[in-house]
């Protein structure tokens, strides 16, 4: 009953879908180029994952960790065994189906991979796009869908204040990419959304918020002491740090030499004395 | 007064694999050969400790998941049976290899391992291991820790904060119904930290963390005593640096220890080297050669023809290996204690599977390096709580976003093997955390559908199915783990939702992933 139930649902969805890609056909019929450029085309693809490389040979955790998954087999080429004849009905195995490939939702999130790269994935809804295309009029012709990443490092973002931003052109269908920014340490804020002829962008959907890591010692060399205090009271001074505070003033010094067999990156500098 | 001190930290992790929906299923060994070759002999290492009063601090984190399967009813049973065919297979080995001097001390070493394993696993703990890490903390031999429910990569889960915070505090509770008090350090899994995790963990109670050696060299601002002093975060959590040079000595097959040529070879086997229908009774049933367990081989030298293991030489190049690790770390905190205000830490974290698993002569290693410590008065072995306990006074500064592993960042567990994967975690974790809020107080089938829902969605969330995709290891077992968890999560959402709940099914769903028995779903309102 409860799978009929699910099925049903999932009917309404595909319904739901369909008439909404056949009004996309429809659309499609008038303003086919429009519609390439906006990844309506048929099918959905994942981008080109350009940047990802594929480690050349495992540093010693990867090596250590993945000894503990060898078993000395041949990656499961061999077919997991079938199911014993006495296995009770109350248990499980593998699930048929498979995941969703859409959620019905617009959807951009980024995710920071490194320093240097971030990964966005989306789900525009048929209804956005369409919205959005209607919304522009004339001005659809030759519009294209564009990711917009914001560099919006110390700033409350409000869709106009970022200090500086990238188009980025995903292939038609994509729905992932990886994008090189422009600087670490630094946060970063996307967009997707339609660039017409004339330059304008109107945004669809906004992603979250992430900050890259500094690949490099920082240059805030403030030093500040706070005690911690025994458990479940946090630590002591200012507003969660009520107590012992004693302040430092910034180094400029170099760093002490460092230990034997030692790189200095994280060797200790000793405070101010 | 000891000059400085010396945290050794074993990170002990398996995800969930149990499969009572098969009578033998490969991946379950796993659990089984880290049961015999790294935690059994690390409980070993511990007895003689204990038995010879030698002062001894050592921290070990036992992840969630790993908890659950060692008092799993049904692994240990299997895992009992797993072991016997072992001991069988050793008991022909003796048989075979009579007459052969060189190899027949090698198959009695390993009948003589076995026997005992099951001995300590049997006999001295009646199949809980559980109680005998925690009879060795209540003895304060070690500082078990926690870490997240069921290893998932925290920052790549962020984007639902409510996700994050079901995976640090169905750890802290796992903790406290194992251990009948709270969890003071939490393994981040692969130390992916980034900043804000900290206040999930200050939430939860947590004093500690771990991060890699880069997390607290880039740290902001910029800590003055490097990674031989923790940190405070803004949350008053402390972060603990990695000390790279203690862990490459370790870590390393090629530069460190381990890559010894006297020690034991890891990849010869005797799954492999003798004749098919003598081992097949000790393959799983499709037949494929694998490991046994029993490798006759030293590493002898990058080359393929392997001489005879001989455990006399291995063990005194443990001895040799112990002693210069523990001199090395003096001379170590010799050089920092001239230029630091306070005794510097070094913090050596590893994975307990390296010892044993990967290791052989790992668990004899750091037994010999723990009793050198406690003979030596220039250096103290203490856990990481020991050392805040003792100096609460911390420099104030955020780690930077980092991880352990190749290139130090996420690329591991975010790449294109496996980056499909992060819009299903996220819209399960999106979908079910709406569904929770809606039903703050739900009746009893609700709730147990809620709380399986999130059982599932936690399953899924694993950095190790992320790991193996990312490595080629295991890729299609990883992929449909992914995949099932996160179905049976989707399909019990909707159920909730549409109020039709199958209840065999969910009680079939209880028995198969039955981890986390006291879970409920509200730890994600």
């Amino acid at each position: 009953m409860i799978g009929r139930a699910v099925g049903a649902g999932w009917n309404l969805v595909g319904e739901w879908l369909g008439s909404a890609c056949g009004l996309v056909t429809r659309i499609r019929e008038h303003t086919d180029p429009l519609v390439r450029v906006l990844g309506l085309g048929p099918g959905r693809s994942h981008s080109p994952t350009p940047p990802v490389s594929q480690p050349p040979s495992p540093r010693p955790e990867e090596q250590a960790r993945e000894a503990k998954y060898y078993l000395g087999t041949e990656r499961l080429a061999v077919p997991a065994p079938s199911p014993r004849a006495t296995v009770p009905v109350t248990l499980v195995d593998r699930e048929p189906g498979d995941l969703p490939r859409a959620y019905g939702r617009d959807r951009l999130v980024l995710l920071v991979r490194d320093p240097w790269w971030l990964f966005a994935y989306w789900e525009l809804t048929p209804t956005s796009r369409i919205e959005t295309l209607r919304n522009l009029g004339a001005e659809a012709e030759g519009a294209v869908e564009v990711l917009r990443v914001y560099d919006v490092t110390f700033i409350d973002f409000t869709g106009d204040n970022a200090w500086t931003s990238i188009d980025i052109e995903p292939t038609p269908g994509a729905e992932s990419w990886y994008i090189n920014v422009w600087k670490p340490a630094a946060s970063y804020c996307a967009e997707i959304g339609v660039r017409t002829r004339a330059g304008g962008f109107v945004p669809i959907m906004r992603s979250n918020t992430v900050t890259t890591s500094r690949p490099q010692p920082s240059p805030d060399t403030t030093v500040r002491w706070v005690v911690l205090r025994p458990r479940g009271l946090t630590v002591e001074g200012g507003e969660s740090w009520d107590g012992a505070r004693v302040e430092h003033p910034g180094r400029s010094d170099g760093h002490s030499p460092a230990p034997p067999g030692s790189s200095d990156l994280h060797a200790p500098r000793p405070p101010a004395r | 007064m000891a000059r400085g001190s010396l945290a050794l930290v074993l990170h002990a992790h398996l995800p969930f694999v149990r499969h009572p929906e098969h009578e033998d299923f490969l991946e379950e060994r796993w659990f089984y050969e880290a049961v015999t070759e790294t935690y059994v002999p690390l409980l070993e290492m511990l007895e003689g400790l204990d038995r010879d009063r030698v002062p001894c601090r050592l921290t070990i984190s036992l992840s969630p998941t790993l908890l659950g399967m060692l008092a799993d009813r049904l692994l240990r049973a299997r895992y009992l049976r797993h072991l016997d065919r072992l001991v069988e297979l050793a008991e022909k080995e003796e048989r075979r290899t009579r007459g052969d001097g060189q190899f027949h001390r090698i198959a009695e070493l390993y009948l003589a391992r076995f026997y005992r394993v099951r001995a300590i696993f049997l006999d001295e703990w009646q199949q809980d291991l559980v109680a005998a890490f925690r009879t060795y903390q209540e003895h304060g031999l070690i500082d078990v820790i926690t870490c997240a429910a069921t290893h998932g990569f925290l920052p790549l889960l962020a984007v639902n904060p409510a996700a994050v915070r079901a995976q640090v505090e169905v750890a802290a509770a796992e903790y406290r119904r194992f251990f009948g008090r709270s969890a003071e350090g939490f393994w981040l899994p692969e130390c992916a930290y980034e900043p804000g995790l900290d206040a999930e963990l200050a939430r939860a109670g947590f004093r500690y963390f771990f991060v890699d050696t880069h997390g607290i060299a880039h740290a902001s601002p910029r800590p003055v005593y490097g990674v031989y002093a923790p940190i405070a975060c803004d949350s008053g959590v402390a972060a603990f640096g990695r000390d790279p040079d203690s862990s490459k000595q370790v870590w390393s097959a090629e530069e460190g220890y381990p890559g010894d040529f006297w020690y034991r070879d890891f990849y010869r086997d005797i799954g492999f080297d003798l004749d098919y229908e003598y081992v097949r009774p000790y393959l799983p049933p499709t037949g494929q050669r694998i490991h046994t367990g029993l490798k006759y081989h030293r590493i002898t030298g990058k080359t393929d023809q392997k001489e005879p293991y001989d455990p006399e030489r291995a063990r005194v190049r443990a001895q040799a290996h112990a002693e210069h690790f523990v001199d090395t770390r003096i001379g170590q905190v010799d050089w920092l204690a001239r230029h630091m205000e306070r005794p510097p830490i070094i913090v050596c974290p590893y994975d307990a599977e390296l010892f044993g698993h990967w290791w052989f002569e790992g668990p004899l290693w750091l037994g010999l390096v723990l009793r050198r410590l406690a003979g030596t008065p220039d250096l103290e072995a203490v856990t990481p709580g020991d050392d805040l306990t003792r100096h609460p006074t911390l420099q104030r500064a955020t780690p930077a976003a980092s991880t352990w592993g190749w290139k130090g960042y996420n690329e591991v567990w975010l790449s294109g093997p496996n980056d499909w994967i992060y819009r299903h975690l996220h819209a399960s974790a999106d979908r079910l955390h709406a569904l929770c809020r809606r039903y703050p107080s739900a009746d009893e089938r609700t709730r147990r559908a809620l709380s399986q829902a999130l059982r599932e969605l936690l399953l899924g969330q694993a950095s190790d199915w992320a790991f193996m995709m990312s490595r080629d290891t295991t890729v299609e077992y990883a992929v449909r783990r992914t995949k099932d968890h996160l179905l049976r999560c989707q399909r019990l959402c909707a159920e909730v939702e549409q109020g039709a709940i199958d209840e065999l099914r969910l009680a079939a769903l209880e028995d198969t992933d039955n981890l986390f028995p006291a879970l409920d779903y509200r730890v994600l309102l």
